[in-house]
């Protein structure tokens, strides 16, 4: 028993190959840009790939998951606006979870454009959101509203939507 | 064994320290694969300001999560405790009357009041029972954390800290937060069957959780859960009895159950939502009272009890235990992010007393069926919360106010009368009560990142008690991050324990035979009963504490963690139940007793000790995982004075014991988890540390077991999973009494085992089960 039990001691405490618990943060960050990569954008001929970020939670977050990206082949440039009036083009708008009640406002604000709008607030996919990231069980889960994105003239790859939730309008 | 010990970790931990991690680019990393990733471990206790990464907490929290439930095989919330969180302890007692039924347990070796328990953030109601035996919890009632069924459950998490200053009453120990599932999950049914190795304590269980999504990531989930529990019997010898034989029914009691738990939350477009959650659980079990035998000493066994039952008799306690809670509230924002929460919750408990299979010497000896009376605990909590982030501030409030009523209600007659039904005697009239209070509390919890690295909490709140008064708690706790890899953090607070209703109004009279063989009524009375004032007794005030803590946590590697946490509290004015006291020969003739005992300020103790913690994933080229975890706490409880009132009324050896050597100072769990493919094992070591049990005035005691707990599950197809496992797969039992050889208790007697053994003495289980999700 006493040689069983330091062998499990031993085991338990050496590492070696490791494996990383990120944060949600982090996951939540990087599965913005991801997502990016499965669709495409009407009339798309920028040079850059710009992510627009509106209330930022994540300090420097964004900048250090980006920092000499690219997507689609084309760098990544960041924007950060702390009101949707800020807006100007844009591939991505990241909407902050702080923006929870200006909702709708924000929303009405940006319908039917060209822009993939993703935010982890809750039921963002059905108050008329693109792609709505959520955790479950610790584990990042996409929602994706077929029907705005449509009405947003993007194309979503059908690989995408394998591994993501779909909810259309009613 | 000890050298081995420590040099397997220091080697370990040298070759940790010196390894050179390669970290790949997330950005590199399939999309598939990030969604199949793990986040961190979020928990919501510890701060009203939202969930918060466990590893950045202020104060120490701990998680164990719904998988590392279903992966343990357990299927009670108080088993499951016992054996992923080092400190927190839950005897199976037996011939203990009620507390046979509801399991006591306790954090830290404080008292099992001395923990709050949330659900969802909300105040969990105590069961109405009230230990008054000689177990561990003596004098308190605590929460029955398994009228919660498991199924409903996403994670638990446990504060490691006082927290009244920002959750209230009872938050000494630490605070358990049980959060139900929410959103996202799939449908589930499984079951589970088990038995002891010796072939009895068989278990039933099937439970069900369905969900069904409403807009908004809304949805209504209900969990279903049945269960049958056979008792077991670990008696050792009646040698009252020719020959000597078994009768005293000495293990787990045998019960039915039904438990369920409703979780629904209704999200408006406009940010509105609606949340209801409540559980119900109603259980039946079954104990016995010492075997009655038949002794041709008429004043300890009658000619009544001859006529009846002339080869003697085995009194049977039946509980009826009704627990429920609802809570409704509705959160927003309004204004630019004030958040805002409006809930109120009702728990109610009742719990049914009956003694079966017995008889009152002095009343109808042919009634055998007895009803004991009740006793019932509701309590009312109305909580309006309001948050504000505000740049580096985050700035938490709110109000409660909260209602509380005890009752007791009277057995038929024959169950209390003269001797009262062997066994247990009824709640008699002059026991009944009807007691309510009120409570208010104003409460505020602000954070402020002073720099980057460095952040501070302030919390107070002020509590004001019909029945006692005013009182007012802070909390100052601060952290700072030296460097990205260390967190050092710290915490000071005030803490109180209003005294429960039951300690200020609980009273009863039993009948036993004492050691010498003669019938004894012994009353258990109110602190302002006329008894109980002949004694000296006092209007029960507040326990007041002051908690410290000092700890940090290191993050080895990006998922290797080690933290370590020293804690100190000081809890004046313990309340305790009072010995067996003497009273005058008036009083004795008045009330028909011999002995007397009250609840009463009884002591001041100090509680101290250390955690720690390690915790490690890893992941091998073949795409297997292992999750490791190493959890050491000791622990040490002293009595530092008694109150000048009470010194000679609760500084029996066996009290103050109990108190500082009843239960384990060092207990250890070694938890470790490996998956491969769709195989997933797991195998949990637990040290239990050795204790203390005293009887008539001699110390016994109680040596350290290991136990080796183990769960083997395989993922059959995407929606069924068979898994098979034990818990204390070696068999391994607590020693018997060293030297103590009385017929009750004793080596050779009925009762070989101390019951404060920290795992019981039912042995090894063995069990299989099958789930499969839809």
């Amino acid at each position: 028993m006493k040689n069983i039990l330091s062998a499990f001691i031993f085991f338990v405490f050496v590492a070696t190959n490791l494996y990383s618990y990120e944060s949600e943060d982090q996951l939540e960050v990087v599965v913005i840009g991801k997502v990016s990569k499965f669709v495409k954008w009407e009339r798309d001929r920028k040079s850059s790939f710009i992510i627009t970020v509106l209330d930022n939670d994540y300090g420097d977050l964004f900048d250090k998951t980006y920092k000499g990206k690219k997507i689609q082949n084309r760098p990544i440039e960041l924007k950060y606006i702390n009101s949707i009036e800020e807006l100007k083009f844009t591939h991505v708008l990241y909407i902050g979870h702080s923006n929870s009640s200006k909702l709708q406002k924000i929303m009405k604000k940006i319908k039917n454009k060209n822009i993939l709008v993703i935010s982890k607030i809750r039921g963002f996919a059905q108050k008329g959101g693109v792609i709505q990231i959520a955790f479950v069980s610790r584990k990042p889960k996409l929602t994706v509203n077929i029907t705005t994105a449509k009405s947003n003239k993007l194309k979503v790859s059908s690989s995408l939507l394998k591994i993501s939730e779909i909810v259309k309008d009613k | 064994m000890k050298n081995q010990f420590l040099i397997s970790l220091i080697t370990a931990q040298l070759l940790l320290t010196n390894t050179v991690f390669a970290e790949e680019d997330l950005f590199d990393v399939d999309l598939s694969d990030i969604l199949s990733m793990e986040s961190e471990v979020k928990a919501e206790l510890g701060s009203r300001s939202g969930g918060q990464d466990v590893t950045k907490a202020l104060s120490p929290v701990d998680v164990i999560t719904s998988e590392q439930i279903d992966g343990s095989g357990l299927t009670s919330l108080t088993d499951v405790l016992r054996y992923f969180v080092a400190g927190f302890n839950a005897p199976e007692t037996s011939v203990a009357d009620g507390s046979d039924h509801v399991r006591a347990f306790t954090l830290r070796g404080m008292s099992p009041d001395q923990i709050l328990v949330l659900i969802n953030g909300k105040r969990v109601h105590t069961s109405s029972l009230m230990n008054v035996n000689g177990t561990i919890g003596r004098g308190s009632s605590n929460v029955d954390l398994d009228t919660i069924t498991l199924r409903s459950i996403e994670k638990v998490e446990i504060l490691r800290d006082g927290a009244a200053a920002q959750y209230g009453s009872d938050a000494i120990a630490g605070v358990i937060n049980i959060i139900l599932k929410g959103y996202g999950h799939d449908n589930s049914v499984s079951a589970h069957v088990g038995s002891r190795l010796e072939g009895d304590g068989k278990q039933l269980q099937v439970d069900s959780f369905l969900t069904h999504a409403l807009d908004y990531d809304g949805f209504i989930n209900l969990s279903l859960e049945a269960k049958g529990q056979e008792s077991t019997q670990r008696s050792g010898l009646d040698r009252r009895t020719t020959p000597s034989s078994i009768h005293t029914k000495v293990g787990l009691p045998e019960s039915k159950s039904f438990l369920s738990a409703l979780s629904v939350e209704i999200p408006q477009e406009n940010g509105l939502n609606i949340y209801l959650n409540g559980t119900f659980s109603y259980k039946e079990s079954l104990s016995s009272a010492f075997f009655r035998a038949p002794n041709s000493d008429l004043s300890i066994y009658p000619q009544v009890a001859v006529d009846k039952y002339p080869d003697g008799f085995l009194p049977l306690l039946g509980l009826k235990n009704l627990d429920t809670s609802g809570a409704l509230g509705v959160k927003g924002e309004f204004g630019d992010g004030y958040i805002w929460d409006l809930s109120n919750v009702v728990g109610f408990n009742n719990i049914s007393y009956g003694i079966s299979e017995s008889i009152n010497y002095d009343f109808n000896s042919e009634q055998s069926s007895f009803d004991n009376g009740s006793s019932q605990f509701l309590q009312n909590t109305t909580n309006f919360d309001l948050l504000k982030i505000i740049d580096d501030f985050k700035l938490a409030g709110g109000l409660e106010y909260r209602y509380e009523n005890y009752q007791l209600r009277a057995g038929e007659e024959s169950s209390y009368d003269t001797a009262g039904s062997q066994g247990l005697s009824g709640f008699r009239p002059s026991n009944e009560t009807d007691s309510s209070r009120g409570s208010f509390a104003l409460y505020f919890d602000g954070t402020y990142d002073i720099t980057s690295n460095f952040i501070a909490e302030f919390a107070s709140r002020y509590e004001n008690y019909s029945d006692f008064g005013g009182t007012t708690n802070f909390k100052l706790a601060l952290a700072y991050n030296p460097i990205e890899e260390v967190l050092l953090r710290s915490s000071a607070s005030t803490g109180f324990r209003a005294p429960s209703l039951a300690q200020s109004n609980y009273s009863q009279i039993s009948s036993f035979v004492d050691d010498v063989g003669l019938l004894t009524h012994q009353g258990t009375f109110k602190p302002n009963h006329e008894v109980s004032q002949s004694l000296g007794a006092q209007d029960l005030d507040v326990e007041q504490s002051q908690h410290f803590t000092l700890g940090g946590l290191y993050k080895a590697t990006r998922n290797s963690i080690i933290s370590v946490d020293f804690y100190y509290a000081l809890v004046e004015d313990r309340i305790m139940l009072s010995d067996e006291l003497d009273i005058n020969t008036a009083l004795q003739a008045k009330y028909g007793i011999d002995k007397a005992r009250f609840f009463t300020n009884a002591v001041d103790t100090q509680t101290s000790g250390v955690d720690i913690k390690m915790n490690h994933l890893q992941e091998f080229e073949n795409s297997s995982s292992l999750d490791m975890g190493f959890w050491f706490n000791y622990n040490e409880n002293i009595v530092k004075s008694f109150n000048d009132d009470n010194i000679n009324r609760t500084n029996s050896y066996e009290q103050i014991d109990r108190l500082e050597n009843g239960q384990p100072k060092t207990s250890l769990k070694l938890l470790s988890n490996y998956k491969i493919e769709d195989i997933v094992w797991g195998v949990n070591l637990s040290r239990f540390g050795e204790y203390q049990q005293v009887r008539d005035d001699v110390a016994y005691d109680f040596a350290a077991r290991w136990t080796v707990d183990t769960d083997l599950s395989y993922q059959f197809s995407s929606s069924t999973k068979i898994s098979c496992g034990g818990i204390n797969i070696f068999n391994n039992l607590p020693n018997e009494w060293d030297g103590l050889e009385g017929v009750a208790y004793g080596s050779n007697g009925i009762k070989t085992y101390s019951r404060y053994s920290p795992f019981g003495y039912s042995g090894a289980y063995y069990y299989a089960k099958v789930g499969v999700t839809f």
